[in-house]
Protein backbone atom coordinates (compact mmCIF):
# COMPACT_ATOMS: atom_id res chain seq x y z
CA UNK A 1 0.00 0.00 0.00
CA UNK A 2 1.34 3.42 -0.81
CA UNK A 3 1.05 6.32 1.60
CA UNK A 4 -2.07 7.94 0.18
CA UNK A 5 -3.98 4.66 -0.07
CA UNK A 6 -3.00 3.91 3.51
CA UNK A 7 -4.44 7.25 4.56
CA UNK A 8 -7.69 6.45 2.79
CA UNK A 9 -7.80 3.11 4.58
CA UNK A 10 -7.27 4.74 7.99
CA UNK A 11 -9.90 7.34 7.18
CA UNK A 12 -12.54 4.76 6.33
CA UNK A 13 -11.60 2.57 9.28
CA UNK A 14 -11.75 5.49 11.74
CA UNK A 15 -15.01 6.75 10.34
CA UNK A 16 -16.64 3.38 10.91
CA UNK A 17 -15.16 3.16 14.37
CA UNK A 18 -16.51 6.62 15.25
CA UNK A 19 -19.95 5.72 13.99
CA UNK A 20 -20.03 2.57 16.11
CA UNK A 21 -18.65 4.36 19.14
CA UNK A 22 -21.07 7.25 18.91
CA UNK A 23 -24.05 5.02 18.17
CA UNK A 24 -25.49 5.25 21.73
CA UNK A 25 -25.65 9.02 21.38
CA UNK A 26 -27.38 8.68 18.02
CA UNK A 27 -29.78 6.25 19.67
CA UNK A 28 -30.55 8.79 22.39
CA UNK A 29 -31.13 11.62 19.93
CA UNK A 30 -33.44 9.56 17.72
CA UNK A 31 -35.29 8.16 20.73
CA UNK A 32 -36.15 11.71 21.73
CA UNK A 33 -37.88 12.12 18.34
CA UNK A 34 -39.90 8.91 18.43
CA UNK A 35 -43.58 8.67 19.30
CA UNK A 36 -44.90 6.44 22.08
CA UNK A 37 -45.94 3.91 19.44
CA UNK A 38 -42.46 3.78 17.92
CA UNK A 39 -40.69 3.46 21.25
CA UNK A 40 -42.96 0.71 22.55
CA UNK A 41 -42.98 -1.39 19.38
CA UNK A 42 -40.93 -4.55 19.78
CA UNK A 43 -39.04 -3.90 16.56
CA UNK A 44 -37.39 -0.55 17.27
CA UNK A 45 -36.41 1.14 14.05
CA UNK A 46 -32.99 2.56 13.37
CA UNK A 47 -34.46 5.80 12.07
CA UNK A 48 -37.31 7.80 13.59
CA UNK A 49 -40.36 8.20 11.35
CA UNK A 50 -39.84 11.93 11.25
CA UNK A 51 -37.28 14.39 12.53
CA UNK A 52 -39.21 16.65 14.86
CA UNK A 53 -39.19 18.37 18.21
CA UNK A 54 -42.70 17.34 19.27
CA UNK A 55 -41.52 15.58 22.41
CA UNK A 56 -39.53 18.63 23.45
CA UNK A 57 -42.58 20.84 23.17
CA UNK A 58 -44.77 18.25 24.88
CA UNK A 59 -42.48 17.74 27.84
CA UNK A 60 -42.29 21.46 28.60
CA UNK A 61 -46.06 21.76 28.31
CA UNK A 62 -47.11 18.77 30.35
CA UNK A 63 -44.30 18.62 32.89
CA UNK A 64 -43.97 21.98 34.58
CA UNK A 65 -41.12 20.52 36.62
CA UNK A 66 -38.84 20.25 33.56
CA UNK A 67 -38.62 23.97 32.92
CA UNK A 68 -38.29 24.68 36.60
CA UNK A 69 -35.50 22.16 37.05
CA UNK A 70 -33.68 23.65 34.10
CA UNK A 71 -33.79 27.10 35.72
CA UNK A 72 -32.58 25.61 39.02
CA UNK A 73 -29.71 23.94 37.20
CA UNK A 74 -28.70 27.24 35.65
CA UNK A 75 -28.80 28.97 39.04
CA UNK A 76 -26.73 26.18 40.54
CA UNK A 77 -24.14 26.06 37.77
CA UNK A 78 -23.77 29.84 37.47
CA UNK A 79 -23.39 30.41 41.21
CA UNK A 80 -20.99 27.47 41.56
CA UNK A 81 -18.95 28.95 38.74
CA UNK A 82 -18.92 32.44 40.25
CA UNK A 83 -17.93 31.24 43.71
CA UNK A 84 -15.20 29.15 42.17
CA UNK A 85 -13.82 32.01 40.12
CA UNK A 86 -13.94 34.52 42.97
CA UNK A 87 -12.21 32.21 45.43
CA UNK A 88 -9.98 29.92 43.38
CA UNK A 89 -8.37 32.42 41.04
CA UNK A 90 -6.83 34.71 43.68
CA UNK A 91 -5.78 31.60 45.62
CA UNK A 92 -4.08 30.20 42.53
CA UNK A 93 -2.30 33.52 42.03
CA UNK A 94 -1.09 33.41 45.60
CA UNK A 95 0.41 29.92 45.32
CA UNK A 96 1.88 30.74 41.92
CA UNK A 97 3.50 34.09 42.67
CA UNK A 98 4.45 34.30 46.30
CA UNK A 99 6.84 32.46 48.51
CA UNK A 100 5.64 32.03 52.06
CA UNK A 101 6.11 29.64 54.91
CA UNK A 102 3.09 27.42 54.72
CA UNK A 103 3.04 27.24 50.94
CA UNK A 104 3.97 23.58 50.71
CA UNK A 105 1.27 22.66 53.18
CA UNK A 106 -1.30 24.75 51.31
CA UNK A 107 -0.42 23.12 47.99
CA UNK A 108 -0.65 19.70 49.57
CA UNK A 109 -4.06 20.64 50.95
CA UNK A 110 -5.33 21.55 47.48
CA UNK A 111 -3.83 18.40 45.97
CA UNK A 112 -5.45 16.12 48.54
CA UNK A 113 -8.74 18.03 48.54
CA UNK A 114 -9.16 17.66 44.76
CA UNK A 115 -9.25 13.89 45.07
CA UNK A 116 -11.79 13.74 47.91
CA UNK A 117 -14.88 11.72 47.07
CA UNK A 118 -18.08 13.80 47.39
CA UNK A 119 -19.52 10.96 49.48
CA UNK A 120 -17.04 11.78 52.23
CA UNK A 121 -18.59 15.13 53.01
CA UNK A 122 -22.16 14.26 52.08
CA UNK A 123 -23.42 13.31 55.54
CA UNK A 124 -21.67 16.09 57.52
CA UNK A 125 -22.79 18.69 54.97
CA UNK A 126 -26.34 17.40 55.19
CA UNK A 127 -26.28 17.81 58.97
CA UNK A 128 -24.65 21.24 58.71
CA UNK A 129 -27.10 22.49 56.11
CA UNK A 130 -30.04 21.14 58.10
CA UNK A 131 -29.04 23.18 61.12
CA UNK A 132 -28.38 26.23 58.92
CA UNK A 133 -31.87 25.77 57.37
CA UNK A 134 -30.25 25.56 53.94
CA UNK A 135 -31.59 22.17 52.93
CA UNK A 136 -34.30 22.30 50.29
CA UNK A 137 -32.66 25.33 48.71
CA UNK A 138 -30.42 25.20 45.68
CA UNK A 139 -27.80 27.17 47.62
CA UNK A 140 -26.89 24.15 49.70
CA UNK A 141 -25.95 22.48 46.42
CA UNK A 142 -24.04 25.55 45.26
CA UNK A 143 -21.92 25.62 48.43
CA UNK A 144 -21.16 21.91 48.24
CA UNK A 145 -20.34 21.97 44.53
CA UNK A 146 -18.09 24.99 44.94
CA UNK A 147 -16.26 23.38 47.85
CA UNK A 148 -15.55 20.27 45.81
CA UNK A 149 -14.52 22.25 42.69
CA UNK A 150 -12.27 24.93 44.19
CA UNK A 151 -9.19 22.77 44.89
CA UNK A 152 -9.05 21.44 41.35
CA UNK A 153 -9.72 24.93 39.95
CA UNK A 154 -6.71 26.25 41.87
CA UNK A 155 -4.55 23.50 40.39
CA UNK A 156 -5.83 24.21 36.87
CA UNK A 157 -5.22 27.93 37.22
CA UNK A 158 -1.79 27.88 38.83
CA UNK A 159 0.23 26.92 35.72
CA UNK A 160 -1.32 29.80 33.78
CA UNK A 161 -0.06 32.26 36.38
CA UNK A 162 3.33 30.56 36.57
CA UNK A 163 3.72 31.10 32.84
CA UNK A 164 3.34 34.88 33.04
CA UNK A 165 6.75 36.60 33.07
CA UNK A 166 7.46 38.53 36.25
CA UNK A 167 8.69 41.54 34.28
CA UNK A 168 5.10 42.26 33.34
CA UNK A 169 4.15 42.84 36.96
CA UNK A 170 7.33 44.70 37.75
CA UNK A 171 6.61 47.17 34.97
CA UNK A 172 3.10 47.78 36.31
CA UNK A 173 4.32 48.28 39.85
CA UNK A 174 6.95 50.76 38.75
CA UNK A 175 4.21 52.66 36.98
CA UNK A 176 2.52 53.00 40.35
CA UNK A 177 0.04 50.17 40.24
CA UNK A 178 -0.78 48.46 43.55
CA UNK A 179 -0.52 44.68 43.98
CA UNK A 180 -4.27 44.29 43.66
CA UNK A 181 -4.36 46.74 40.79
CA UNK A 182 -1.70 44.73 38.99
CA UNK A 183 -3.60 41.52 39.57
CA UNK A 184 -6.84 43.02 38.31
CA UNK A 185 -5.59 45.04 35.37
CA UNK A 186 -2.52 43.16 34.17
CA UNK A 187 -2.61 39.56 35.33
CA UNK A 188 -6.27 38.67 34.85
CA UNK A 189 -6.55 39.99 31.27
CA UNK A 190 -3.57 37.94 30.10
CA UNK A 191 -4.86 34.79 31.85
CA UNK A 192 -8.18 34.83 30.03
CA UNK A 193 -7.92 31.32 28.64
CA UNK A 194 -7.14 29.87 32.07
CA UNK A 195 -10.07 31.71 33.58
CA UNK A 196 -12.41 30.40 30.91
CA UNK A 197 -11.12 26.85 31.50
CA UNK A 198 -11.85 27.15 35.22
CA UNK A 199 -15.25 28.69 34.51
CA UNK A 200 -16.19 25.85 32.16
CA UNK A 201 -14.97 23.23 34.61
CA UNK A 202 -16.90 24.74 37.54
CA UNK A 203 -20.05 25.28 35.50
CA UNK A 204 -20.00 21.67 34.32
CA UNK A 205 -19.25 20.39 37.84
CA UNK A 206 -22.29 22.22 39.17
CA UNK A 207 -24.47 21.31 36.22
CA UNK A 208 -23.70 17.57 36.33
CA UNK A 209 -23.89 16.96 40.06
CA UNK A 210 -26.54 14.53 41.20
CA UNK A 211 -25.50 13.37 44.69
CA UNK A 212 -25.76 16.75 46.42
CA UNK A 213 -29.22 17.83 45.24
CA UNK A 214 -30.58 14.33 45.73
CA UNK A 215 -29.40 14.41 49.35
CA UNK A 216 -30.01 18.00 50.36
CA UNK A 217 -33.28 18.68 48.55
CA UNK A 218 -36.51 16.84 49.26
CA UNK A 219 -38.75 19.47 47.73
CA UNK A 220 -38.98 18.67 44.01
CA UNK A 221 -39.58 22.33 43.17
CA UNK A 222 -35.97 23.10 44.08
CA UNK A 223 -34.42 20.21 42.14
CA UNK A 224 -31.93 20.85 39.37
CA UNK A 225 -32.35 18.93 36.13
CA UNK A 226 -30.09 16.01 37.13
CA UNK A 227 -32.26 15.18 40.14
CA UNK A 228 -35.40 15.98 38.15
CA UNK A 229 -34.35 13.61 35.37
CA UNK A 230 -33.54 10.85 37.84
CA UNK A 231 -36.94 11.19 39.51
CA UNK A 232 -38.67 11.45 36.12
CA UNK A 233 -37.11 8.16 35.08
CA UNK A 234 -38.34 6.50 38.25
CA UNK A 235 -41.85 7.69 37.53
CA UNK A 236 -42.09 7.34 33.75
CA UNK A 237 -39.36 4.74 33.30
CA UNK A 238 -40.88 2.98 30.33
CA UNK A 239 -41.51 6.12 28.32
CA UNK A 240 -37.98 6.15 27.04
CA UNK A 241 -38.74 8.73 24.36
CA UNK A 242 -39.67 11.24 27.07
CA UNK A 243 -36.80 10.24 29.35
CA UNK A 244 -34.34 10.72 26.49
CA UNK A 245 -35.96 14.05 25.62
CA UNK A 246 -35.38 15.22 29.18
CA UNK A 247 -31.81 13.89 28.99
CA UNK A 248 -31.23 15.87 25.80
CA UNK A 249 -32.52 19.01 27.52
CA UNK A 250 -30.04 18.41 30.32
CA UNK A 251 -27.32 17.97 27.74
CA UNK A 252 -28.19 21.05 25.70
CA UNK A 253 -26.12 23.74 27.53
CA UNK A 254 -23.13 21.40 27.60
CA UNK A 255 -23.44 20.92 23.84
CA UNK A 256 -23.52 24.66 23.31
CA UNK A 257 -20.39 25.06 25.41
CA UNK A 258 -18.75 22.18 23.59
CA UNK A 259 -19.35 23.88 20.26
CA UNK A 260 -18.33 27.39 21.23
CA UNK A 261 -15.67 26.68 23.84
CA UNK A 262 -14.14 23.57 22.24
CA UNK A 263 -10.57 24.29 23.18
CA UNK A 264 -11.40 24.95 26.82
CA UNK A 265 -13.27 21.71 27.21
CA UNK A 266 -10.57 19.21 26.35
CA UNK A 267 -8.95 17.64 29.38
CA UNK A 268 -5.45 17.92 27.88
CA UNK A 269 -5.67 21.58 28.82
CA UNK A 270 -5.58 20.73 32.47
CA UNK A 271 -2.55 18.48 32.16
CA UNK A 272 -0.33 20.81 34.12
CA UNK A 273 -2.85 20.97 36.92
CA UNK A 274 -2.38 17.31 37.69
CA UNK A 275 1.27 17.73 38.40
CA UNK A 276 0.62 20.58 40.80
CA UNK B 1 17.21 52.48 38.56
CA UNK B 2 15.25 49.26 38.39
CA UNK B 3 12.95 48.28 41.19
CA UNK B 4 12.60 44.53 41.75
CA UNK B 5 9.32 43.40 43.19
CA UNK B 6 9.53 40.98 46.02
CA UNK B 7 7.79 37.62 46.00
CA UNK B 8 8.10 37.50 49.76
CA UNK B 9 5.10 39.51 50.79
CA UNK B 10 3.35 37.33 53.34
CA UNK B 11 0.54 39.80 53.83
CA UNK B 12 -0.30 39.91 50.13
CA UNK B 13 0.09 36.15 49.74
CA UNK B 14 -2.42 35.49 52.50
CA UNK B 15 -4.76 38.21 51.34
CA UNK B 16 -5.15 36.40 48.01
CA UNK B 17 -5.31 32.98 49.61
CA UNK B 18 -7.45 33.40 52.70
CA UNK B 19 -10.94 33.73 51.19
CA UNK B 20 -10.57 30.35 49.50
CA UNK B 21 -9.03 28.76 52.58
CA UNK B 22 -11.78 30.03 54.87
CA UNK B 23 -14.42 28.73 52.50
CA UNK B 24 -12.73 25.34 52.25
CA UNK B 25 -12.26 25.20 56.01
CA UNK B 26 -16.01 25.57 56.45
CA UNK B 27 -17.32 23.38 53.63
CA UNK B 28 -14.54 20.87 53.05
CA UNK B 29 -12.01 20.49 55.87
CA UNK B 30 -14.52 20.73 58.71
CA UNK B 31 -16.94 18.23 57.09
CA UNK B 32 -14.08 15.78 56.49
CA UNK B 33 -13.03 16.03 60.14
CA UNK B 34 -16.67 15.73 61.19
CA UNK B 35 -17.03 12.61 59.09
CA UNK B 36 -13.97 11.00 60.64
CA UNK B 37 -15.30 11.71 64.14
CA UNK B 38 -18.76 10.42 63.18
CA UNK B 39 -17.22 7.12 62.17
CA UNK B 40 -16.35 6.52 65.83
CA UNK B 41 -19.83 7.42 67.12
CA UNK B 42 -23.26 5.87 66.88
CA UNK B 43 -25.09 8.84 65.39
CA UNK B 44 -28.27 8.26 63.44
CA UNK B 45 -31.25 10.23 62.20
CA UNK B 46 -33.07 9.62 65.51
CA UNK B 47 -30.50 10.50 68.13
CA UNK B 48 -29.05 13.45 66.18
CA UNK B 49 -31.78 15.81 67.34
CA UNK B 50 -31.60 14.81 70.99
CA UNK B 51 -27.81 14.72 70.82
CA UNK B 52 -27.91 11.38 72.63
CA UNK B 53 -25.19 9.74 70.56
CA UNK B 54 -21.86 8.73 72.01
CA UNK B 55 -18.44 7.43 71.10
CA UNK B 56 -18.28 3.71 70.40
CA UNK B 57 -14.69 3.29 69.22
CA UNK B 58 -14.24 1.04 66.22
CA UNK B 59 -17.65 -0.58 66.56
CA UNK B 60 -18.95 0.78 63.23
CA UNK B 61 -15.97 -0.58 61.35
CA UNK B 62 -16.22 -3.97 63.00
CA UNK B 63 -19.95 -4.10 62.29
CA UNK B 64 -19.42 -3.19 58.65
CA UNK B 65 -17.38 -6.31 58.14
CA UNK B 66 -19.41 -8.52 60.51
CA UNK B 67 -22.76 -7.70 58.92
CA UNK B 68 -24.27 -11.12 58.03
CA UNK B 69 -25.56 -9.88 54.65
CA UNK B 70 -21.96 -9.19 53.64
CA UNK B 71 -23.01 -6.07 51.75
CA UNK B 72 -20.02 -4.04 52.78
CA UNK B 73 -17.15 -6.44 52.03
CA UNK B 74 -18.90 -7.17 48.76
CA UNK B 75 -19.07 -3.46 47.91
CA UNK B 76 -15.32 -3.13 48.57
CA UNK B 77 -14.70 -6.00 46.20
CA UNK B 78 -17.06 -4.51 43.62
CA UNK B 79 -15.36 -1.13 43.82
CA UNK B 80 -11.97 -2.69 43.12
CA UNK B 81 -13.37 -4.84 40.34
CA UNK B 82 -15.17 -1.88 38.78
CA UNK B 83 -12.10 0.32 39.01
CA UNK B 84 -9.50 -2.16 37.83
CA UNK B 85 -11.44 -3.46 34.83
CA UNK B 86 -12.54 0.03 33.88
CA UNK B 87 -9.00 1.35 34.02
CA UNK B 88 -7.41 -1.53 32.11
CA UNK B 89 -9.81 -1.32 29.18
CA UNK B 90 -10.23 2.45 29.17
CA UNK B 91 -6.51 2.86 29.11
CA UNK B 92 -5.65 0.26 26.48
CA UNK B 93 -8.49 1.26 24.18
CA UNK B 94 -7.93 4.96 24.85
CA UNK B 95 -4.28 4.48 23.94
CA UNK B 96 -5.24 2.63 20.77
CA UNK B 97 -7.62 5.43 19.83
CA UNK B 98 -4.94 8.03 20.53
CA UNK B 99 -2.46 6.17 18.31
CA UNK B 100 -5.05 5.83 15.56
CA UNK B 101 -6.02 9.49 15.52
CA UNK B 102 -2.41 10.60 15.77
CA UNK B 103 -2.01 9.30 12.20
CA UNK B 104 -2.49 12.37 10.17
CA UNK B 105 -5.30 11.38 7.85
CA UNK B 106 -8.06 13.69 6.73
CA UNK B 107 -10.66 14.36 9.40
CA UNK B 108 -8.65 12.84 12.26
CA UNK B 109 -8.92 15.94 14.44
CA UNK B 110 -12.59 16.36 13.70
CA UNK B 111 -13.33 12.74 14.61
CA UNK B 112 -11.29 13.01 17.79
CA UNK B 113 -13.32 16.04 18.83
CA UNK B 114 -16.59 14.24 18.07
CA UNK B 115 -15.59 11.28 20.22
CA UNK B 116 -15.28 13.66 23.16
CA UNK B 117 -19.08 13.99 23.07
CA UNK B 118 -19.20 10.71 24.97
CA UNK B 119 -17.08 12.15 27.73
CA UNK B 120 -19.28 15.25 27.80
CA UNK B 121 -22.42 13.37 28.86
CA UNK B 122 -23.25 13.87 32.54
CA UNK B 123 -23.11 10.58 34.47
CA UNK B 124 -26.86 10.80 35.05
CA UNK B 125 -27.45 10.80 31.30
CA UNK B 126 -24.87 8.07 30.65
CA UNK B 127 -26.53 5.93 33.31
CA UNK B 128 -29.99 6.38 31.85
CA UNK B 129 -28.75 5.79 28.33
CA UNK B 130 -27.22 2.53 29.52
CA UNK B 131 -30.48 1.62 31.22
CA UNK B 132 -32.34 2.35 27.99
CA UNK B 133 -30.03 0.22 25.87
CA UNK B 134 -29.76 -2.68 28.32
CA UNK B 135 -33.53 -2.70 28.97
CA UNK B 136 -35.54 -5.83 28.41
CA UNK B 137 -36.87 -4.63 25.05
CA UNK B 138 -33.78 -2.48 24.47
CA UNK B 139 -31.52 -2.40 21.46
CA UNK B 140 -28.85 -4.69 22.92
CA UNK B 141 -31.28 -7.54 23.45
CA UNK B 142 -32.77 -6.75 20.05
CA UNK B 143 -29.42 -6.95 18.28
CA UNK B 144 -28.26 -10.09 20.05
CA UNK B 145 -31.56 -11.78 19.31
CA UNK B 146 -31.54 -10.97 15.64
CA UNK B 147 -27.94 -12.15 15.41
CA UNK B 148 -29.06 -15.40 17.00
CA UNK B 149 -26.66 -15.09 19.93
CA UNK B 150 -29.47 -15.24 22.47
CA UNK B 151 -32.92 -16.79 22.18
CA UNK B 152 -34.71 -14.86 24.91
CA UNK B 153 -34.19 -11.38 26.26
CA UNK B 154 -31.58 -11.16 28.98
CA UNK B 155 -32.26 -8.99 32.02
CA UNK B 156 -28.81 -7.44 31.92
CA UNK B 157 -29.34 -5.02 34.77
CA UNK B 158 -31.58 -7.21 36.90
CA UNK B 159 -29.37 -10.30 37.01
CA UNK B 160 -26.90 -10.53 39.85
CA UNK B 161 -24.24 -11.91 37.56
CA UNK B 162 -24.35 -9.17 34.94
CA UNK B 163 -25.38 -5.87 36.57
CA UNK B 164 -21.92 -4.80 37.70
CA UNK B 165 -20.35 -5.92 34.43
CA UNK B 166 -22.81 -3.74 32.53
CA UNK B 167 -21.81 -0.78 34.69
CA UNK B 168 -18.16 -1.50 33.93
CA UNK B 169 -18.90 -1.69 30.23
CA UNK B 170 -20.74 1.64 30.27
CA UNK B 171 -17.93 3.24 32.22
CA UNK B 172 -15.29 1.93 29.81
CA UNK B 173 -17.22 3.48 26.94
CA UNK B 174 -17.41 6.78 28.81
CA UNK B 175 -13.71 6.74 29.71
CA UNK B 176 -12.10 5.85 26.39
CA UNK B 177 -12.27 9.34 24.83
CA UNK B 178 -11.01 10.90 28.05
CA UNK B 179 -7.98 8.60 28.15
CA UNK B 180 -7.43 9.22 24.46
CA UNK B 181 -7.43 12.97 25.00
CA UNK B 182 -5.02 12.83 27.93
CA UNK B 183 -2.60 10.62 26.00
CA UNK B 184 -2.74 12.49 22.69
CA UNK B 185 -0.55 15.52 23.56
CA UNK B 186 2.22 13.20 24.76
CA UNK B 187 2.09 11.23 21.52
CA UNK B 188 2.14 14.32 19.35
CA UNK B 189 5.14 15.65 21.26
CA UNK B 190 7.35 12.72 20.30
CA UNK B 191 9.59 14.06 17.54
CA UNK B 192 8.90 12.31 14.24
CA UNK B 193 12.53 12.07 13.15
CA UNK B 194 13.41 9.50 15.80
CA UNK B 195 10.89 7.16 14.17
CA UNK B 196 12.44 7.81 10.79
CA UNK B 197 15.92 6.95 11.97
CA UNK B 198 14.55 3.83 13.67
CA UNK B 199 12.83 2.84 10.44
CA UNK B 200 16.11 3.23 8.59
CA UNK B 201 17.71 0.89 11.10
CA UNK B 202 15.02 -1.62 10.19
CA UNK B 203 12.68 -1.37 13.18
CA UNK B 204 9.12 -2.52 12.48
CA UNK B 205 6.04 -0.77 13.85
CA UNK B 206 5.75 -3.03 16.88
CA UNK B 207 9.41 -2.51 17.82
CA UNK B 208 9.00 1.23 17.40
CA UNK B 209 6.01 1.13 19.67
CA UNK B 210 7.60 -0.98 22.41
CA UNK B 211 11.08 0.54 22.41
CA UNK B 212 10.31 4.14 21.57
CA UNK B 213 6.70 5.19 22.07
CA UNK B 214 6.16 3.38 25.36
CA UNK B 215 9.26 4.62 27.21
CA UNK B 216 8.67 8.20 26.08
CA UNK B 217 5.05 8.06 27.17
CA UNK B 218 5.77 6.49 30.54
CA UNK B 219 5.30 9.59 32.74
CA UNK B 220 2.06 10.55 31.00
CA UNK B 221 0.80 6.98 31.18
CA UNK B 222 1.47 6.79 34.88
CA UNK B 223 -0.42 10.03 35.53
CA UNK B 224 -3.39 8.93 33.45
CA UNK B 225 -3.66 5.56 35.17
CA UNK B 226 -3.35 6.83 38.74
CA UNK B 227 -5.72 9.76 38.23
CA UNK B 228 -8.09 7.39 36.45
CA UNK B 229 -7.97 5.11 39.46
CA UNK B 230 -8.78 7.94 41.86
CA UNK B 231 -11.66 9.21 39.75
CA UNK B 232 -13.11 5.77 39.07
CA UNK B 233 -12.81 4.50 42.61
CA UNK B 234 -15.17 7.14 43.97
CA UNK B 235 -17.93 6.36 41.45
CA UNK B 236 -21.42 7.14 42.66
CA UNK B 237 -23.75 8.67 40.06
CA UNK B 238 -23.27 6.13 37.32
CA UNK B 239 -23.88 3.11 39.56
CA UNK B 240 -26.71 4.80 41.39
CA UNK B 241 -28.55 5.67 38.19
CA UNK B 242 -27.75 2.56 36.16
CA UNK B 243 -28.28 -0.27 38.65
CA UNK B 244 -29.12 1.48 41.91
CA UNK B 245 -26.61 -0.92 43.48
CA UNK B 246 -28.94 -3.80 42.71
CA UNK B 247 -30.19 -6.36 42.15
CA UNK B 248 -30.04 -7.39 45.82
CA UNK B 249 -27.08 -5.07 46.36
CA UNK B 250 -24.94 -7.11 43.99
CA UNK B 251 -23.51 -4.04 42.23
CA UNK B 252 -23.17 -1.82 45.27
CA UNK B 253 -19.89 0.15 45.46
CA UNK B 254 -18.31 1.97 48.42
CA UNK B 255 -19.79 5.37 47.64
CA UNK B 256 -23.29 4.06 47.01
CA UNK B 257 -23.26 1.86 50.08
CA UNK B 258 -22.17 4.82 52.22
CA UNK B 259 -25.02 6.85 50.77
CA UNK B 260 -27.50 4.08 51.46
CA UNK B 261 -26.43 3.63 55.09
CA UNK B 262 -26.69 7.37 55.75
CA UNK B 263 -29.77 8.32 53.82
CA UNK B 264 -31.84 5.19 53.31
CA UNK B 265 -31.27 3.62 56.71
CA UNK B 266 -30.59 6.94 58.45
CA UNK B 267 -27.53 5.42 60.05
CA UNK B 268 -25.18 8.39 59.73
CA UNK B 269 -22.24 6.90 61.58
CA UNK B 270 -22.34 3.69 59.57
CA UNK B 271 -22.39 5.70 56.35
CA UNK B 272 -19.57 7.90 57.62
CA UNK B 273 -17.47 4.84 58.46
CA UNK B 274 -17.95 3.43 54.94
CA UNK B 275 -17.01 6.76 53.39
CA UNK B 276 -13.94 6.93 55.62
CA UNK B 277 -12.70 3.61 54.30
CA UNK B 278 -13.15 4.93 50.77
CA UNK B 279 -11.20 8.02 51.80
CA UNK B 280 -8.30 6.08 53.32
CA UNK B 281 -7.87 3.95 50.20
CA UNK B 282 -7.89 7.04 47.97
CA UNK B 283 -5.47 8.79 50.29
CA UNK B 284 -3.00 5.92 50.08
CA UNK B 285 -3.17 5.92 46.28
CA UNK B 286 -2.76 9.71 46.20
CA UNK B 287 0.27 9.57 48.48
CA UNK B 288 1.86 7.03 46.20
CA UNK B 289 1.06 9.26 43.23
CA UNK B 290 2.47 12.37 44.90
CA UNK B 291 5.65 10.52 45.73
CA UNK B 292 5.87 9.42 42.14
CA UNK B 293 5.40 12.86 40.58
CA UNK B 294 7.78 14.35 43.11
CA UNK B 295 10.61 12.13 41.99
CA UNK B 296 9.58 12.50 38.38
CA UNK B 297 9.23 16.24 38.11
CA UNK B 298 9.67 19.14 40.42
CA UNK B 299 6.30 19.41 42.14
CA UNK B 300 6.27 22.33 44.45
Amino acid sequence: MNASRRKVFWFVFSLMLCMAFLFPIYWMVTASMKTDGEIFSSQSSLFPKSVNLDNYIAIFQTQKSVGRSFVNSIINAVFTMMLCLILAIPAAYSVARFRFQAKKAVLLLFLVAQMLPPTLTLTPLFIMFSSLKLTNTIFSVVLACAASSIPFSVMIMRPYFLAIPKELEEAAIIDGCSRFGTFWRIILPVSKSGIITVAVFAFVAGWNNLAYPMTFIQNSNAWPATAGLYAFNNEYGLQWNMVMTYAMILLFPLLLMFIFLQKYMVPGQTDGAMKG
Amino acid sequence: MRKKISDREPFMAWAFLLPALIFLAAFCIYPVAYNIVMGFQDMNMMNLRTKSYSFVGFKQYVDLFKDPTGVFPNSVLNTFKYTIFSIIFQFILGFAFALLFAKQFRGARMMRALLMLVWLLPATVTGLLGKFMFADNGIINGCLRSLGIIQNNVGWLVERTSALNCAILVNIWKGIPYNMMLLTPGLLNIPGDIYESAAMDGADSWQKFVYMTMPMMKPTMMTVVVLGFINTFKVFDLIYVLTGGGPVQSSEVLASVAYRYSFTSGDFSRGAASANILFVILLLVSMYYLKFVKTDTEVM
